[in-house]
């Protein structure tokens, strides 16, 4: 696997440079009339249709982490790492109705951010930032996965060097994504987001096709899955995993599945998808559409097992030395198929990366200037000011994640993301019950997201990862044994693995209620609710509103 | 305002200067519970096992690619049995 592959590397290079040209030329598509504007630049003024939301949010949902970290995952754990496939069939229909009224008062008020949203809806400029925050630290290691699915490929290509100038190659790519995203805004992932998903699809269905042809069909291809697995790995004397779930991991991989599909669209930049397409219908249709990706994914997912079928063994990573389990999909297509095709699927999945980082960049930004810059730095911010301030916030967030890809190991990342899961989470009451009600007291709802925080970011700092010897942070899987409360362990001793998020985001809300029991008692001051009860279900902007004197609300 | 649940109070008194506590316009219809049959996925006790396979794929595996048109078909059957509301617009 040393040296340079020369047919891969042109191919993945013309594709790239096709790329970032229509990324630069989208700025004319569909052109406003001023794209100085935060709505224009960010939310590619709020006109997408139907077509172009599937592409974006399947752009910023399945992502080049996705294709290399998932099949990862059943290669090196099995039948667990399928949570990923039962995660978005769910999502969808159980999202849909809240984004509908997300989508309805966000129109009516102009909001750009989850955030803005919670802003009017409590009344509280601190709770505002609060979620705002949790949305930024949140989404920067997801961007960081991003450059490290990136370079997975970019490696297996041969651009392997080690030490610093080893990401030289990340670097070209990432200053091409930052001039873009910093010219075009939202428009130019939604164009190299239709690219992107034909190239991918192209490449996994002919995968998907021919390797268990070539390898003697899906039965050897589990055998040879259930063979490798059932093996005791050498630094535990366990076998590492199973092509079927344990009686220990089913209630992990069931509220693994359900709080990262809550999780979902808690996500800034799923947010900005839903709020940059035109109308409700424009929804409706798309969460009815998008589990089509999820064959997708469960297809991709299996090339796990196929990897193990074809013997594949991880590259080491030039700049750590170490085996990278992200890189056996890469590897796959290198060994598997002819150089030309093995470019095209790099090339699928290094725009994989670049879509939704572009997608997450302009979400975090947004999030800065609205509720950030706007609210404490420059309240008399005019909408051009805002549109120059999130271009640059833009920037600033990529660097800080290029940053993490080089000055941090990259599991680290990989531990940071699965954190960011479990943050992210703590916004859904604030988020999205207040979608619904807003029953809850404010300050209930900064104390539960404490609350929640605290005690999950504790659990997480005491699961250990015995398969690599780290103490801390070594997964989300906890066991049911190590949940006390004030030192009762109602199950003590028990094996039983259940996901972090999911028990942190039980006591966030049981925090809430408390607390907003006892604030109302006390006649603490609720504020205003500055939105109107017809928000929720509104299909246009009033006429007598315009979004620019409503955005500033 | 259709359903029973935590928030208790009734936003009976709108006179009240405190904001409104109760359910925010919610209009349930009963339609919309089928949005929930696709949880079936995610209760691996159903279809944890390796018999029957199909082409040689355990019915783990199967089962659930075979829920992914189930969970569309629902989505879909919801959005078109309520997209009337949304294009009358708001009543």
């Amino acid at each position: 696997m040393s040296g340079t592959q020369t047919v891969e590397l042109v191919i993945f290079t013309l594709l790239f440079l096709a790329v970032a040209a229509m990324g630069f030329l989208a700025s004319r598509w569909r052109r406003a009339a001023d794209i100085n504007h935060l709505d224009e630049w960010g939310l590619g003024g709020r006109k997408f249709g139907s077509w172009v939301t599937w592409f974006l949010l399947g752009g910023d949902l399945y992502t080049a982490y996705t294709f290399v970290a998932i099949p990862a995952l059943l290669f090196s754990s099995g039948a667990l790492g399928f949570y990923a496939v039962p995660y978005t069939i769910i999502a969808f229909p159980l999202v849909m109705l809240p984004l509908l009224r997300l989508w309805s008062v966000s129109r009516v008020h102009g909001y750009v951010t989850p955030a803005d949203f919670v802003r009017g809806r409590y009344d509280s400029p601190l709770l505002a930032l609060l979620i705002a925050i949790t949305g930024i630290v949140a989404t920067m290691p997801y961007i960081a996965l991003q450059l490290a699915g990136l370079e997975a490929v970019l490696r297996t290509i041969g651009l392997n060097g080690s030490g610093f100038w080893g990401h030289a190659p990340l670097f070209v790519a990432f200053v091409v994504l930052a001039a873009y995203t910093y010219q075009s805004g939202l428009r130019a992932p939604a164009l190299i987001a239709v690219v992107k998903d034909l190239l991918i699809y192209i490449v996994i269905l002919v995968a998907i096709i021919y390797l268990p042809l070539k390898l003697g069909g899906w039965a050897t291809i589990f055998d040879a899955g259930q063979a490798k697995l059932s093996q005791p790995s050498p630094s535990t004397g366990q076998p590492a995993g199973s092509i079927l779930l344990t009686a220990n991991n089913q209630l992990q991989y069931a509220t693994l599945a359900l709080g990262s599909a809550l999780a979902l669209f808690l996500y800034p930049h799923s947010v900005t998808g839903v709020l940059s397409s035109q109308s409700r219908g424009t929804i409706r249709r798309n969460m009815a559409a998008l589990p089509a990706y999820s064959f997708l994914l469960a297809l991709l997912a299996l090339l796990g097992y196929v990897a193990i079928a074809a013997g594949v063994k991880p590259i080491v990573n030039g700049s750590t030395g170490r085996g990278d389990s992200n890189t056996i999909v890469p590897v796959l297509f290198d060994t598997q198929f002819p150089s030309w095709f093995a470019g095209i699927a790099f090339a699928a999945i290094g725009i994989g990366a670049l879509v939704p980082a572009a997608i997450m960049s302009i979400a975090a930004a947004n999030l800065w200037t609205r509720n950030i810059y706007k609210e404490f730095l420059r309240r008399d911010a005019t909408p051009r000011e805002e549109a120059r301030q999130a271009k640059l916030a833009s920037l600033v967030v990529k660097v800080g994640a290029v940053l993490f890809i080089v000055l941090i190991d990259p599991q680290f990342s990989v531990d940071l993301q699965l954190i960011g899961g479990v943050i992210i989470l703590m916004t859904l009451p604030a988020v999205a019950i207040a979608l619904y009600t807003r029953w809850f007291h404010r300050w209930a709802l900064v104390a539960g997201w404490v609350a929640g925080m605290a005690w999950g970011m504790y659990l997480l700092y005491q699961i250990p990862n015995p398969s690599n010897g780290k103490q801390h942070f070594g997964g989300s899987a906890l066991a049911l044994d190590k949940l006390s409360f004030f030192g009762w362990a109602p199950w003590d001793g028990s094996k039983v693995q259940i996901y972090v998020g999911f028990v942190a985001l039980i006591l966030n809300i049981v925090v809430a209620v408390v607390a907003t029991l006892v604030l109302r008692a006390a006649k603490t001051a609720e504020g205003r609710d500055h939105t109107a009860v017809s928000d929720y279900h509104a299909t246009r902007v009033p006429e007598s509103t315009t979004p620019e004197t409503v955005s500033s609300v | 305002m259709t359903t029973s649940a935590p928030p208790p109070g009734e936003s009976a008194n709108p006179a009240e200067e405190s904001p409104p506590r109760g359910w925010t316009d919610v209009r349930f219809r009963p339609v919309n519970l089928l949005l929930l049959l696709p949880l079936i996925s995610i209760l691996p006790f159903l279809f944890n096992s390796e018999e029957p396979t199909l082409a040689g794929m355990p019915f783990f595996y199967w089962f659930q690619l075979l829920v992914i048109p189930v969970g569309i078909l629902c989505t879909v059957a919801v959005h078109r049995l309520t997209r009337h509301v949304d294009e009358e617009g708001e009543q």
